[in-house]
């Protein structure tokens, strides 16, 4: 593509890098040359495989978060752009890649900021912020457009939140309580005593004398006979059935109907119940109109209206302020906390993620809609413009008995009105 | 027309033999028992309540205790039964569970409170194999040295499994059972008077055979059984009648069965007639089918098993109930017979008597027990009045029809009690 303005577009060819050498026979296409002393590397081309402190060392020296990395031998590495698909594609996938990133603002082209980083790799890719299962990555989740960033959901959810990305549903996955891995081993267990050493047995039913017990019991005479009646069973469905079955710990002895299920993390060692492994949604980012204006703008773009996701809680804030400032009138904002949380959490946190979550969709449901509500790390805070600290504290308590109402288990519904000192504490603390 | 005091005039009217010719059946048959287990009971009365010994409850102390309950569809019971058990004065080392192939959850109910920890084991069959069966799966899994066997839609007094074991302290004695009341006894006419019936039949019948060391019924809605004993004679055969049964063959080997009167559970007994009908048809056909067809050699004096005082309590059965529900009809013939309409007057008397025998077992059994509300003698006490017809006349015609089905068609075969493949392998094959 050619942009016809900027100087530079219209000689399209880019300096590339060869490492750890260059082939004597290889040849690259044309519009292609290597890098001279001192002039700016467009991209990176990997001529074997080459081990991961290596790869860092020179991406360091590199200096670029952006540069596009293409092998010509397999390489699925994080932050490798192509590889194994051929010296053609790699060629060509590295060529698009710099041409996209020659569109970008130096602002943006040279950002140290993760944000902008996360930002120009999506849009240099054009691909979106899609997400990988590895089972080598610690979060068995890799987002491979990111490149060397980290906390990668984070920076995207962040730039979700904004407006400049969009997600949707990938993968929802168990991670360990204590180290947050997602390498967890699922295994049957001993309910007592926590042991896999455990054997699964049918239970016999004999008719004639209605014996019913473990089918060890019958096998112990050597043949298949009844350990109360001594008859032999011969034929099932006429002198014996086997109704069910039981799990013997082979450990502690205990017998059950049927095994637990247990969460045995391969990073810490840690075992966890079921209902104590929390689980971690992953998505897929997108880039939207909004996003890629300012990637190629270089700053936040003013003349934009806050999307769906943009932080309305402080625009309706600074609307209020406004309006208290100009004609008096008032306002509340509401901290609720919940007093049994952390009661909850300790005993079945994937319960208490569901109850937060209900939480969050009866507020919106039982506010008014000029209302707003803010998620914050101990509950919610809520904006009630135009509202006398009586009436706040009234439409508060309704919540609070719907709450109860749609709950199973009872939060602790607790609420506070908050005044703006508090308030900025709690606006800074969210960033 | 029949005025209201012409009985009691007529009494005074005849001589001896004319009064006899007209009540022989209640001199002879009924009178005998209500005054037997009358003395004998007023007698227990003032026998002073045993307190185990230091040593004795220490014995008692290290007794595990096994719970077992099998049910079939009882998800809606089991929580209530739980409490019962959590608020129980002695410590209970193992709680067994099984479902028998419900279909209204209390599968996923049990399995509940077992990760909650108030069941020990929780165990399902996937097709239903019976109340034996699932009883003995729980027996042969127990490991207590007593196994109490409990049903989940009774409740239970919280002493009561403190005072069920200890009788446990002779080491002759291999089972015991408990009393049992009426829990819904103002829920209709019928549950009024099975609790009158309960009441009279708990504190004056079952105290009295305790006594003679007659008690031939552990319950398998509330009995407890010694392990070593239980697995001696092989624990429960194929119902129905099953828990009767495998206390007679307890007997028969030299285990005692004794009933601890203060130990209490509550149950709820059939509501509606109909109901009551099939409840009773089928207990006093299992009564019959165990007694007549399985141990019938008691009665043979050369065999190896006799024992006098289990052909003693065989005879008094054998008299009291199948002599006696046999006779009424005959009685009730020859009344008409001999003094043509007069026998209703004769009847009438005869109700009269049976109103103030009622009366008074009934109070003796209130005074013995000590254990009713006075809320629920109140609301039973009206139907005294009726209770006669009901006890002697309509379950004596019940029982006539059971006996008539059991002796003719064999028909305890063919109950429902058991999935009817099972049933059907085990009876053909007996
Ligand atoms: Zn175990
Ligand atoms: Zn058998
Ligand atoms: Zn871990």
């Amino acid at each position: 593509m050619l942009m016809g303005v900027d100087g530079f577009a219209l000689t399209p060819t880019a300096n590339f890098l060869a490492y750890p050498k260059l082939h004597d026979e290889c040849r690259f296409p044309p519009g292609w040359q290597l890098v001279a002393r001192g002039e700016m590397i467009d991209a990176l081309v990997l001529t074997a495989a080459v081990p991961d402190n290596a790869l860092r060392t020179i991406l360091a020296h590199i200096g670029d978060p952006l540069v596009p990395i293409v092998s010509l031998v397999p390489d699925e590495r994080q932050g490798i752009d192509a590889g194994g698909q051929g010296e053609q594609f790699a060629w060509e996938r590295a060529y698009a890649i710099q041409a996209k990133l020659r569109e970008l603002p130096g602002s943006i082209r040279h950002s140290a900021e993760p944000e902008d980083i996360l930002l120009a790799r999506v849009y240099s890719r054009d691909q979106g912020l899609v997400p990988i299962l590895d089972s080598g990555a610690r979060d068995l989740v890799r987002y491979p457009v990111a490149g060397m960033l980290d906390n990668v959901s984070e920076l995207a959810a962040g730039l979700d939140h904004k407006g400049y990305l969009r997600r949707r549903f990938f993968d929802r996955l168990f991670c360990c309580p204590q180290c947050r891995s997602a390498h967890l081993s699922v295994r049957e267990e001993c309910h007592s005593c926590r042991s896999a050493n455990i054997t699964e047995e049918v239970v016999v039913h004999h008719f004639q004398c209605a014996h019913e017990a473990p089918e060890s019991q019958f096998r112990s005479h050597g043949g298949f006979t009844c350990p109360k009646c001594a008859r032999p069973l011969r034929h099932i469905g006429l002198d014996y059935d086997k109704p069910g079955s039981i799990t013997r710990c082979l450990e502690c002895g205990s017998i059950n109907d049927k095994p637990a299920v247990g969460f045995k993390c391969i990073d810490c060692g840690a075992h966890h119940a079921p209902d104590q492994v929390p689980a971690r949604t992953w998505y897929a980012y997108s880039l939207t109109a909004v996003g890629q204006r300012r990637v190629l703008r270089g700053a936040a773009d003013e003349s934009v209206p806050a999307q769906a996701g943009f932080d309305r809680f402080q625009l309706l804030l600074e609307h209020t302020r406004k309006e208290q400032r100009e004609f008096g009138s008032p306002y509340q904002v509401a901290n609720v906390t919940f007093a049994n949380r952390s009661v909850i959490a300790a005993q079945d946190l994937r319960l208490w993620e569901q109850s937060q979550q209900l939480v969050g969709d009866t507020l919106h449901s039982a506010l008014r809609e000029v209302d707003a509500v803010r998620e914050h790390a101990e509950g919610f805070l809520i904006l009630m413009p135009r509202t006398g600290p009586h009436d706040a504290a009234r439409a508060l308590q309704l919540v609070a008995a719907r709450i109860r109402g749609v709950l199973k288990v009872d939060p602790g519904f607790r609420f506070t009105l908050v005044d703006d000192v508090a308030l900025e504490g709690f606006c800074s603390r969210q960033g | 027309m029949i005025e209201l005091d012409a009985p009691l005039v007529m009494l005074g009217q005849f001589d001896w033999a004319t009064w006899f010719s007209m009540f022989w059946f209640m001199v002879l048959l009924e009178v005998p028992r209500y005054t037997l287990s009358a003395i004998s009971v007023f007698a227990a009365s003032f026998a002073r309540p045993t307190v185990p010994t230091p040593a004795e409850q220490r014995y008692l102390d290290g007794l595990k205790l096994s719970v077992v309950i099998a049910g079939h569809n009882e998800a809606d019971a089991i929580e209530r039964c739980l409490r019962s058990l959590g608020e129980q004065t002695r410590r209970i080392d193992e709680i067994i569970f099984i479902d028998d192939g419900s279909t209204d959850g209390m599968r996923e109910i049990i399995h509940k409170y077992r990760l909650l920890g108030q069941i020990d084991i929780a165990l399902s069959n996937q097709v239903r194999s019976g109340k034996s069966a699932s009883c003995n799966l729980g027996f042969s899994l127990a490991r207590g040295d007593i196994i109490i066997n409990l049903d989940a839609d009774c409740s239970y007094d919280c002493d009561a499994i403190e005072r069920l074991i200890e009788p446990f302290i002779d080491p002759r004695v291999g089972a015991t059972t408990g009393s049992i009341g009426v829990r819904n006894y103002d829920y209709s006419a019928v549950t009024a008077y099975q609790a009158i019936e309960y009441i009279v039949s708990i504190g004056m019948g079952k105290r009295a055979l305790d006594m003679l060391d007659m008690v031939v019924c552990a319950s398998g809605a509330f009995g407890a059984f010694r392990r070593g004993a239980i697995h001696q004679v092989g624990l429960l055969a194929p119902g129905p009648g099953e828990d009767f049964d495998l206390t007679l063959r307890l007997r028969r080997c030299g285990w005692k069965i004794r009933f601890a009167a203060n130990s209490w559970c509550f149950t709820d007994t059939p509501a509606t007639l109909a109901a009551l009908v099939r409840q009773r048809r089928r207990w006093d056909r299992d009564t019959l089918r165990t007694r007549l067809r399985k141990f019938r050699d008691t009665f043979h004096a050369r065999r190896r098993r006799f024992a006098l005082l289990e052909t003693f309590e065989q005879c008094e059965w054998l008299v009291m109930n199948g002599l006696v529900t046999l006779v009424f009809p005959i009685y009730v013939a020859w009344l008409f017979l001999c003094f043509g309409v007069g026998a209703l007057n004769i009847l009438i008397a005869v109700a009269l008597v049976y109103l103030v025998l009622d009366a008074i077992g009934f109070l003796m059994a209130l005074a013995i027990c000590r254990r009713y509300s006075a809320a629920m003698v109140w609301a039973v006490a009206p139907y005294l009045l009726t209770f006669g017809l009901y006890n002697g006349v309509f379950m004596r015609c019940v029982r006539l029809h059971a006996y008539g089905e059991e002796w003719i068609y064999r028909a305890s075969s063919r109950d429902s009690y058991s999935p009817s493949r099972v049933s059907h392998q085990a009876h053909w094959k007996r």
